[in-house]
This record gives C-alpha cells, sequence and structure tokens, in this order.
C-alpha cells in the first residue's frame, strides 16, 4: 500500500506540475522576452475544448534563406524590425541563428517565391539595374509559429473583437515576447490600447 | 426478464400446483437469491458513472471555454491546476478508499483523464499557446498510461485508443466547409508506441484459462480493434489487400482461443468482425474488373518489376520504395508468424475454419499466379470458387453445430456472391445459365444429404416423447 501511495504521489505530482511549468515559463518569457510588434489579420473560430478564439495570420512567405529547405522541415526564422518599427521574418536557418531573436516552425514551402520573382522582372527593365543589388538567395514559406496563431477569447466580445480587428487593421498590432526561441503572444493592441480594453470602451 | 427472475417465478407455479412444499420452495428461493448474479446492475452502475464523468467534464470543458480574461494572467495560470486537482482527488479517493468498487475507479479513471486534458487546455488558454496539437496528445496519453496500471481501469480505453489514433492520422480541418481532412501523420511510430504500452493492461485483464471472456474484455476488443485497423490503414504503404486480410486472420485466431466460448455473435468481436472485412475484400477482387485494378495497384509483385506495365499511367502502379518493401517483408512474417502459432498451438483452437485462415496465402498466390502462370479469368474464377467454398463450408458447419449464426452468415456469402455474379457476368447466356443451374443443384444436393439426417432426429425426438 506504501508503495502504491508513492506512485500515486510521484503520478499526481507530474501532472500538476505540468501546467505549473507551463505557466511559469510563459510568464518568464511574457516578463523577460524582448517586445515584436506584427501587423495581423484576425477572423473568430471556435475550439472544442478552449472556446472562442481570433485566428492570428502573419505574413510567413518569401523569407530569404541561404539553404535548400524541404515541405514539412523544422526551420528556425530570425526575427527583425522594419523602419515603422514593425516586426517581420528576416532569414530562414536550419540551425537557431547565434546573437539573434529567432522561433521555430516548419517549412511550408520553399522556392523562389512570385513576389520575388515579378519584383526582379520589373527591375530588369531599369536601365541602372545591377544584378548584384539584388536579394536573388531562394525564399521559404513557413507554417504559423506555434503559440503564435490563437488568441483565446471571451465569447461574448469575440464577434465584437473580429470586426474591430477588421475596422482597425492598420491601427493595430499583436505584440509577441520572444526569448531564446520561445515566443508568446502578449496581446493585440488596437489604437495604443490592449483589444480588451478597447471593445469594453467601445461597448460603453 | 434475468434468469434468477424466472426461476423464482417457476418455482411459484411448482409451490401453486402442490408439487413442492411451501418450505421448499422458499428454500429454493432463498438459494436463487443467494446466487444472483449482480454483474449487470454493476454494468449499469459503471456506464452510468463513466457518463455522469463524461457530462460533468463536457461541463467543465464548457466552463474553461469562457475564457475568464477579466482576471490576470498569472491567477488563471496559477487556477488551471484546478481540474487536475480535484481528478486526482476523486481517483485517490477510488484508489485508497474505494479499491474493491469498480464503479468508482473506472469513473473517477475517466473523471481524471479528462481532468489532465482540461488542466493543460486552461493553461495553454491563458497563455495563448495555440502549440502543437500532437504534443498536446502525447502528453495526454503519456500521463493516462499510469491509469491503466493503478487500478487497472478499462473504460477510459475507448478514449485513449481513439486519442492516440489522431498521432496515426493527420487531421486537418481545412477542408470545404471546414471539413476535416485525412492523411498520413509524421507521429505514427507514437500511436505504435502508446498501443503498445496499452497491450499489458489488454492481457492483464484477458482470462487466459479459458475461452470465454467478460464484457469488459469484449468492450476492450471492440476499442482495440477499431482503433489498431484505422492506424494500420494509415501507417503501411501499400500492399493494403495482403495487410488486411493477414492481420484479420491473426485477430480470428485470437479471438477463436480467447472468446471462441462467449455466447453472443457481438461477444466474440474479433471473430465477427474479420469474417466480415475478409468476406468484403474477397468479394472485392472476385469481379475480373476490381480483380485487375486492385491487383495492378496493390500487389506486391509489382515492388520486384524493373519495368513498368504501362508507362503513360504511371500513377495506377506501385512506385517501388524502401517504405514499400519493408512493410511488404513485415507483412510476411506476420503472416508466417500467425500461421507458424495456429500449427504449434493448434490443440488450444477450436472450431477453426482452415479454409479461411487459409485467405492470406491464397491471396498470395492469386497475385503470383494472376503476374506469372494464369490467365485473367482463371484467377477471378479461382476467386470465386473460393468465396464459394467458404459460404459453403460456413453453411455445412453451421448446419453441424446447430450455429444459426454460422449457417446464416454463409447463406449470405452465396447469396451475394450469387447476386453480384449474375448482373456482372458477362458470359454467353447458355454458359451463365447452365454455370447458375449447376450451383443450384449443388444445393439440392446438400439438402437430399440433410434430409436424412433431420429424418433421423424427427425419429429420436418422437421415441423420446413417448418414454
Amino acid at each position: 500500500m506504501r508503495i502504491k501511495k508513492g506512485l500515486f504521489f510521484a503520478f499526481a505530482a507530474i501532472i500538476v506540475l505540468i501546467p505549473i511549468y507551463v505557466a511559469i515559463s510563459s510568464e518568464n518569457v511574457l516578463n523577460n522576452g524582448k517586445l515584436y510588434k506584427f501587423k495581423p489579420v484576425a477572423r473568430d473560430p471556435f475550439d472544442p475544448f478552449r472556446g472562442k478564439f481570433l485566428r492570428i495570420n502573419y505574413d510567413t512567405n518569401g523569407i530569404p534563406t541561404d539553404f535548400d529547405f524541404k515541405e514539412g522541415e523544422r526551420v528556425y526564422v530570425s526575427v527583425a524590425k522594419d523602419k515603422q518599427g514593425f516586426a517581420y521574418f528576416d532569414e530562414a536557418f536550419k540551425k537557431p541563428p547565434k546573437g539573434k531573436d529567432y522561433i521555430e516552425s516548419k517549412i511550408s514551402w520553399s522556392g523562389m517565391g512570385s513576389e520575388r520573382r515579378l519584383e526582379l522582372i520589373e527591375r530588369m527593365d531599369d536601365p541602372d539595374f545591377v544584378i548584384s543589388d539584388v536579394d536573388v538567395r531562394q525564399t521559404v514559406s513557413i507554417e504559423i509559429p506555434d503559440n503564435l496563431g490563437k488568441f483565446f477569447i471571451n465569447e461574448d466580445d469575440a464577434y465584437l473583437a473580429e470586426q474591430v480587428m477588421r475596422a482597425e487593421r492598420d491601427k493595430s498590432y499583436i505584440a509577441v515576447k520572444i526569448l531564446n526561441g520561445e515566443a508568446r503572444l502578449e496581446d493585440i493592441i488596437v489604437k495604443g490600447q490592449p483589444l480588451l480594453d478597447y471593445i469594453s470602451k467601445k461597448s460603453n | 426478464m434475468s434468469t434468477a427472475r424466472q426461476l423464482k417465478d417457476f418455482t411459484i407455479k411448482i409451490e401453486q400446483k402442490e408439487l413442492i412444499s411451501q418450505e421448499t420452495a422458499i428454500r429454493i428461493r432463498r438459494f436463487i437469491g443467494s446466487i444472483e448474479d449482480s454483474t449487470t446492475i454493476e454494468l449499469f452502475m459503471i456506464i452510468g458513472g463513466i457518463m455522469g464523468a463524461l457530462f460533468c467534464s463536457a461541463g467543465i470543458f464548457s466552463l474553461i471555454g469562457h475564457n475568464w480574461d477579466e482576471y490576470p494572467k498569472y491567477i488563471r495560470g496559477m487556477f488551471s491546476v484546478a481540474p487536475a486537482l480535484v481528478g486526482l482527488y476523486f481517483y485517490y479517493r477510488a484508489l485508497f478508499h474505494h479499491p474493491n468498487s469498480r464503479t468508482w475507479i473506472e469513473t473517477s479513471s475517466v473523471f481524471l483523464m479528462l481532468m489532465m486534458g482540461a488542466s493543460i487546455a486552461l493553461v495553454s488558454q491563458t497563455y495563448q499557446l495555440d502549440g502543437d496539437f500532437n504534443k498536446f496528445i502525447k502528453v495526454w496519453a503519456l500521463l493516462t498510461l499510469p491509469l491503466f496500471y493503478f487500478a487497472r481501469a478499462s473504460g477510459i480505453a475507448l478514449l485513449y485508443l481513439g486519442l492516440i489514433v489522431v498521432l496515426a492520422i493527420n487531421i486537418s480541418f481545412t477542408g470545404p466547409f471546414g471539413l476535416p481532412q485525412i492523411g498520413e501523420s509524421d507521429n505514427v511510430y507514437w500511436y505504435w508506441l502508446l498501443l503498445l504500452a496499452f497491450a499489458p493492461h489488454y492481457f492483464l485483464v484477458l482470462n487466459k484459462k479459458s475461452a470465454s471472456q467478460s464484457i469488459r474484455i469484449v468492450y476492450l476488443s471492440y476499442s482495440f480493434y477499431l482503433s489498431f485497423m484505422l492506424a494500420l490503414l494509415f501507417t503501411i504503404d501499400g500492399n493494403y489487400f495482403l495487410w488486411i486480410v493477414t492481420v484479420n486472420i491473426g485477430f480470428y485466431l485470437f479471438g477463436k482461443r480467447f472468446m471462441g466460448e462467449n455466447k453472443s455473435t457481438l461477444a466474440r468481436p474479433f471473430q465477427w468482425m474479420s469474417q466480415f472485412w475478409v468476406v468484403i475484400l474477397l468479394l472485392l477482387i472476385s469481379n475480373k474488373d476490381s480483380l485487375r485494378l486492385v491487383f495492378s495497384n496493390d500487389s506486391f509483385v509489382n515492388l520486384f518489376k524493373e519495368e513498368p506495365i504501362n508507362p503513360y499511367s504511371e500513377f495506377n502502379l506501385i512506385q517501388p520504395s524502401d517504405d514499400k518493401l519493408f512493410y511488404f517483408i513485415l507483412v510476411m512474417f506476420i503472416m508466417a508468424a500467425i500461421y507458424f502459432g495456429y500449427f504449434y498451438l493448434r490443440k488450444h483452437f477450436k472450431d477453426v475454419s482452415m479454409l479461411f485462415i487459409m485467405t492470406p496465402a491464397f491471396v498470395f498466390l492469386a497475385m503470383l499466379l494472376h503476374e506469372y502462370m494464369l490467365a485473367h479469368w482463371m484467377v477471378v474464377m479461382m476467386v470465386n470458387a473460393y468465396i464459394l467454398f467458404l459460404g459453403f463450408s460456413a453453411m455445412m458447419v453451421g448446419s453441424e453445430n446447430e450455429n444459426i449464426g454460422q449457417l446464416i452468415g454463409g447463406f449470405l456469402v452465396v447469396a451475394l456472391l450469387l447476386w453480384i455474379r449474375y448482373f456482372d457476368t458477362d458470359w454467353n447466356f447458355i454458359m451463365k445459365g447452365l454455370m447458375f443451374i449447376g450451383i443450384g443443384g449443388l444445393f439440392f444436393l446438400i439438402n437430399l444429404m440433410m434430409k436424412g439426417k433431420v429424418e433421423r432426429i424427427e425419429r429420436n425426438k418422437t421415441r423420446k416423447d413417448a418414454y
């Protein structure tokens, strides 16, 4: 009986420690991670276990790389900021890049992107066009990284949130914290305020 | 009405007719009461308990789904262990306060399994963890495994086996109207590992000394069979026909060995489901066009061909690959192991249809003959004759053993074959007519043989009545 009790408590500890570990590691990323602002696209589907959520899409196409990737292969993508301060996926690597913030994902498509090709064709007519000035590396598309695709939300707010996201798309961004390759979706910011605050003010 | 109730009513009747005294009748009724079986009531309580646990869990999942975002993240994060703690509390009570109550064990196991999922769901919702769904399933399944061994709970088997099937099949809701799309998964090896980890539970529950099993093993067998077959189809890479037939013969023999004496056909899941599948597959290749299609797409002989049969439609052929070769060698090993196991331990198997268990060897042979020796129509005839013999032998054995189910099953196979062949055979009408009359005549001949037997039984009956 003592052995059985010991085994039971060991088992119980594992069960309890798993959510605690996830909570603590998430708090760590949210408190200590570097903030990145992504431009959003959203709609409100339903998850049978976790309720309503906004599906967040990112621009995951045309990421330049020096490596050959196969579809479904694991990829590490560095994250950088553009001139307006918005984040974008900068470059794809086979191993975690040193000295840069990165996220982990899978390759959904590999090869020269059509946008990049069109851009090249257009610029070729330009008399000042010099091929060495252009980034002619191949590009990849990636799947939306884990933990960034869904924003779980109260069912009463979901529909309004979706409308707000659609109407205020240019004035909103997704706040993502990244620490050592771990990413957490912190919040959705609309006109400088968290989405839920914005909605509650709007509905009042 | 239960047997005990019937017997009690019977004692009242014979007491009223004064065949036994009132005192004896009371003693008999008391005795019946003492040996009355409570299995059905217990089963009802277990099912009731599991249903209760399922509904409560669904309610808790819905409460979680509300997304209580008016509370700070760290509070919700810490609160996410609450469902697991509640589940653990009831499981603790079952293990250490009600260890002999199956209802407590089964109900609390189902509840704990679902609450573990609820805790993970709650923490992932709080921190917007979209996450890798397969990783979530793996963690959930691994945490569920000990529940099979702590108190040997079996009620969770269907949930567990259903859950791990997701690892073998890649389900995505990207189809039109959000309909699920299915495909091959990268996590298929995880499925087989988790199934292997479940298998000892099945063997611990199995009554190894008998060919009669409890409702618990029947339930586990249904869950196991369905999960196994579904995952198998998404694991093997070609040679589906040979695989399904071989594996089903394995199930059939296992069922014969351990469930052969279960009374109802439904309580012998491996037997009826394997026979059903094998007959359906054989009927599928009994037509000349479907046989050509199946053999050109799914026959192992394509693995050893250098040149494709038709270079303009390559998609019709098996493209040889190491994976396909591996699975072909594996199925050959399994077939050899099944036959070796059967012939080596033959005395443990009762009433096994030799013709039926030879089906994988027959299909293998048919594929070889079709490719290298016989004309197409000859193989078609061979398959039809095989099905006809299967049906005949089932009818004969069913009649000898007074097994109505088997007799009707055999009849259905023959009738189905006749029905399909009458409409899809494009022979000369005279030939077709003569063949059907010939087979019909065979039935009459069998009836003539049976007639003598019936007359003998009837004579014996009259003699008995005269005593």
